[in-house]
């Protein structure tokens, strides 16, 4: 079977599972890809640990994930990933936790620095909105690219760092994954969408379209705070001690840092992501009608 | 042990540090935490990567800040008790040479 042939976060895939979330890679293909995707068998855990949370082993280069209902997944050298799908594993699911933990986990193997950040492109900037789990990042994004911004990545983002040019954002998934609520904020309804795992009220939606395809400067990392009596947004410049700890505390499964001994370059990384780009606490409402004309702003450089 | 006026306070050899805008942010894998120090902290961080008496790192803060001698002491000494919880500092005996 001759794999599907991807790009995404500056690398080259080729995968055995179809992955239609990722944009096709074009172009001349002579050269081997950067990660490969295949179907294999993966070792069962023997520790004795409760199933139920997702759980890393390492065994020299590679490093197992144990995923309830979705299968057991190796991943080895930041090049290889091995899929042992449960039998009754949800596709989506399965793509989503591909997409998500086990990039994040290969991300870190190959030790590119990885935001828990949605970003845009504005002017030929990148603008970065890390946040925890429930802050607003995809939500704000899709009103950023409503209102002109292309769209960089969602939820994950791979920021690299090299000493002769400024940090550069790279292009993740061509989509959002959005709550069925904030897309009827968009004026967008769900027909045609699939869910973004089984029986979500998540909807992965398409932005092809609308996004960037080359890595873009990163200019500003803003740090998302609720605070509804900052109508359009306020941004507070964050040095220092803070500015690292918050790139520390919003990096992609940081946990899985410690599994690949990741963390003492991920210190100096951040430290240096830090010094380069401009790191902002962005207060804001998240209340539905503040959010749109919040983006509406960023997207013309006024607020964010 | 207790820290004092005349105890010798040295870095631990462990933590990785790293600087951003003086500030210094560090990574303990033995305590498995992160640290974040502010201006004052990472002064401090820098003066003790040997030896030195806390009160003279006291006298050196004091006469920066310009702050009641017994109240910088009360703050340094705090300050450093919470490193040395951490394991991020050692009390040394004297200016003992490093291993």
């Amino acid at each position: 079977m001759s794999p599907h042939l991807y790009r995404v976060h500056g690398l080259t895939l080729a995968s055995d599972i179809e992955l239609p979330e990722l944009a096709p890679q074009r172009g001349p293909r002579d050269r081997p890809p950067d990660v490969t995707v295949r179907r294999g068998i993966v070792a069962r855990r023997t520790d004795g640990e409760p199933a139920g949370v997702a759980f890393a082993t390492r065994r020299e280069h590679a490093v197992e994930l144990d995923l309830p209902g979705i299968g057991r997944v190796r991943v080895t050298n930041g090049c290889e990933v091995t899929v042992e799908a449960a039998p009754d594993a949800d596709p989506a699911s399965l793509r989503a936790v591909l997409l998500g933990s086990v990039m994040g986990l290969l991300c870190h193997q190959r030790g590119l620095l990885v935001l828990h950040a949605s970003a845009v492109a504005i002017a030929g900037e990148a603008v970065a909105f890390a946040g925890d789990q429930g802050a607003g990042k995809s939500t704000l994004t899709a009103h950023c690219v409503s209102a002109g911004a292309r769209l960089v990545a969602d939820d994950l983002l791979v920021v690299s760092l090299r000493p002769d040019q400024r940090p550069m954002a790279h292009p993740g998934v061509p989509g959002i994954k959005l709550w069925r609520d904030a897309l009827a904020e968009l004026g967008k309804s769900t027909d045609g969408l699939a869910p973004a795992w089984a029986r979500a009220e998540k909807y992965h939606v398409p932005f092809a379209a609308e996004a960037v395809e080359a890595p873009v400067p990163l200019a500003r990392i803003c740090v998302l705070a609720d605070d509804d009596a900052a109508r359009d947004g306020r941004a507070t410049r964050l040095r220092g001690s803070e500015a690292v700890s918050n790139l520390i505390a919003h990096t992609y499964r940081g946990e899985y840092l410690g599994v690949v001994d990741g963390r003492p370059r991920h210190l100096h990384d951040c430290a240096r992501l830090a010094a380069a780009t401009e790191v902002v606490r962005f207060a804001r409402s998240r209340n539905p009608q503040r959010v749109a004309v919040t983006a509406a702003l960023i997207a013309r450089s006024r607020a964010a | 042990m207790p820290i004092g006026p005349d105890s010798f306070v040295v870095r631990d050899s462990e933590p990785i540090a790293t600087m951003l805008d003086d500030q210094v942010v560090m990574l303990s894998v033995r305590a498995n935490a992160y640290f974040g120090l502010n201006d004052v902290g990472s002064e401090i961080w820098q003066m003790i990567g040997q030896p030195r008496r806390v009160e003279d790192i006291c006298r050196m803060l004091s006469s920066a800040y310009e702050g009641p001698e017994d109240a910088v002491v009360r703050d340094v000494v705090e300050f450093l008790e919470g490193l040395l919880a951490h394991g991020l500092v050692r009390v040394v005996a004297q200016q003992e040479p490093q291993p």
